[in-house]
C-alpha cells in the first residue's frame, strides 16, 4: 500500500497548495478539493492490491493454525498434502486455477485504476 | 476572506525567502504556503508510526527474555540457543539455516546468470520482445505462491529424480518467485544507463562481444544487480509457502518446527533475522547513495 500510494504522493506538486492559497484556501479545502481528488484512484487502485495480497496470503496461517482449512490457500494445502483424505490433488489444481482466476480479476481492476492515476504523475 | 487569507500570509514569506528556497523540494511547513502538516501534526503522525512498527518488535524482544510460567526476566533462553542447552532441539534451525544460505547463493547465482544477460540482450538488440519479457517476469506477482506450488509439485517429482531432493533444487521454484523483484531492480539500472550507446563505442572501438558485456556494460549495472541480489536473498531468507508444500527444510519451515518446541528459541532467531534483514536494507541503501554520489 505504501510502495502504491508513494508515487502518488510525489506527484502531488506544491503549486497546487500555493494555487489554492492564493484563492483563498486553507489546508482542510486544498485536501478536500485538490489532495483527495488526486489521490483517489491512487487509494481506490490499492484496495485491490491489499485484496490480492490477503486472498493468496499462506504462510501466517499455515503457522498460526494447526487444524482446519478455514482459508483457500489451506485447503489446497489440505488437498496436497492431507494424510487423511487421498487422491485430492485435482481440487488442488481446481483451487488454485480459481485463485489464478480471481487474481486475473482482480489484477485488471488493478490497472484500470492505475490507468486513471498515472494521468497525475510528473 | 480572500483578501484577509493574502494579507496574512506575505510576512510570513517574506520572512523565511531563503529557508523556502532551499527547502523547496523537502515542502517544509515554514514554507507558509505548503501541503506539508504543521509540526505538531508531523510529530503525532512519526509518534503513530513508529509506535506501530516498535510495539510487536519491543514485545518480541520482551517475550525473549521473560521466565515461562515462573515470571520474571530471565537470560536463559538466550543460554539455551547460543550456549548449546538444546542439544538436539537446535538441529532443525542450524540445518534450516544452512539450507537457506545456500539456497539464497544458488538462487542469486542463477538469477543473474539467466535474466541479466536475456535482459541485456533484448535491451540491446530485440526491442520488440521487451513488452514480453516485462509481462513474463512480473507474472509470478500476480500467481499466489500456494498456485504456484500445485503446478510446481509434479514438475518437482520430474527434478528430484534428476537432481536428487536436496533442499538447494528448490532454489529453481526460487528463481521463479524472486524473478519480479529482480527484473525490477535490473530494469531501473539499465534504462538510467545509455546501454546502446556504451555497446556501440565499445563495438567501434574494436572490443569483441564478451569484452564489451564483461568490460563496459556490466560494470555499469553493478547498482542493479547488487540491488537484485540483495533483494533475491531477502525474499529467500523470508520464504514459507513453497518450502512447507514441497516437503523442504529452510529457516522458515525450522522456525515454525521449533515454535511448536520452544516458542522463546524461534521468537529469538525472528528478532535476530528481523535486525539482520534491517541490516541488509540499511546495506542496501548504503550502496545505492554511494554509487549514485560517485557517478554525479
Amino acid at each position: 500500500m505504501v510502495i502504491v500510494l508513494l508515487p502518488a504522493l510525489e506527484a502531488l506538486r506544491p503549486q497546487w497548495a500555493e494555487a489554492n492559497a492564493t484563492l483563498g484556501g486553507t489546508p482542510a479545502t486544498f485536501w478536500l478539493r485538490v489532495g483527495l481528488p488526486v489521490l483517489a484512484p491512487s487509494l481506490i487502485g490499492s484496495l485491490p492490491l491489499l485484496f490480492a495480497n490477503a486472498f493468496s496470503a499462506y504462510a501466517t496461517a499455515a503457522a498460526l493454525t494447526s487444524q482446519g482449512s478455514q482459508i483457500v490457500s489451506l485447503q489446497i494445502r489440505t488437498a496436497l498434502s492431507s494424510e487423511t483424505v487421498l487422491g485430492h490433488e485435482n481440487l488442488a489444481g481446481a483451487l488454485a486455477l480459481g485463485m489464478i482466476l480471481t487474481m486475473v480479476v482482480v489484477m485488471s481492476m488493478y490497472s484500470v485504476v492505475e490507468g486513471r492515476a498515472s494521468r497525475w504523475r510528473w | 476572506m480572500v483578501t484577509a487569507t493574502l494579507d496574512a500570509s506575505p510576512p510570513a514569506q517574506a520572512s523565511e525567502p531563503p529557508s523556502l528556497r532551499r527547502h523547496s523540494m523537502r515542502r517544509d511547513s515554514d514554507a507558509g504556503v505548503s501541503i506539508a502538516p504543521s509540526p505538531a501534526t508531523w510529530v503525532v503522525v512519526l509518534a503513530g508510526a513508529g509506535l506501530f512498527f516498535a510495539v510487536p518488535v519491543f514485545a518480541l524482544g520482551a517475550f525473549t527474555v521473560r521466565g515461562g510460567q515462573s515470571g520474571g526476566v530471565t537470560l536463559g533462553h538466550w543460554r539455551d540457543l547460543f550456549g548449546g542447552g538444546l542439544g538436539a532441539g537446535a538441529k532443525p534451525l542450524t540445518d534450516g539455516l544452512q539450507n537457506s544460505l545456500l539456497l539464497s547463493f544458488v538462487t542469486v547465482i542463477v538469477m543473474l546468470a539467466l535474466l541479466v544477460p536475456a535482459m541485456i540482450l533484448v535491451r540491446l538488440h530485440l526491442p520488440r520482445p521487451e513488452k514480453v519479457l516485462e509481462f513474463m517476469c512480473l507474472i509470478p506477482l500476480t500467481i499466489p505462491a500456494v498456485a504456484l506450488v500445485v503446478g510446481l509439485a509434479p514438475v518437482f517429482s520430474v527434478v528430484a529424480k534428476v537432481f536428487g531432493s536436496g533442499s538447494w533444487t528448490l532454489a529453481f521454484a526460487y528463481v521463479i518467485v524472486t524473478r519480479p523483484y529482480s527484473y525490477r531492480a535490473t530494469q531501473a539500472n539499465l534504462v538510467a544507463v545509455y546501454v546502446a550507446t556504451l555497446a556501440e563505442a565499445a563495438r567501434s572501438l574494436g572490443a569483441s562481444w564478451v569484452a564489451t558485456i564483461w568490460d563496459v556494460i556490466l560494470p555499469n549495472l553493478r547498482r542493479g544487480i547488487l540491488a537484485a541480489s540483495f533483494i533475491s536473498v531477502a525474499v529467500v531468507l523470508g520464504e514459507y509457502t513453497i518450502a512447507s508444500l514441497l516437503s523442504r527444510t529452510n529457516l522458515q519451515t525450522a522456525l515454525v518446527l521449533v515454535s511448536k518446541r520452544d516458542p522463546y528459541v524461534s521468537n529469538i532467531v525472528v528478532l535476530l533475522s528481523l535486525l539482520l534483514a534491517l541490516a541488509l536494507l540499511f546495506g542496501l541503501g548504503r550502496v545505492g547513495t554511494q554509487s549514485r554520489r560517485s557517478r554525479s
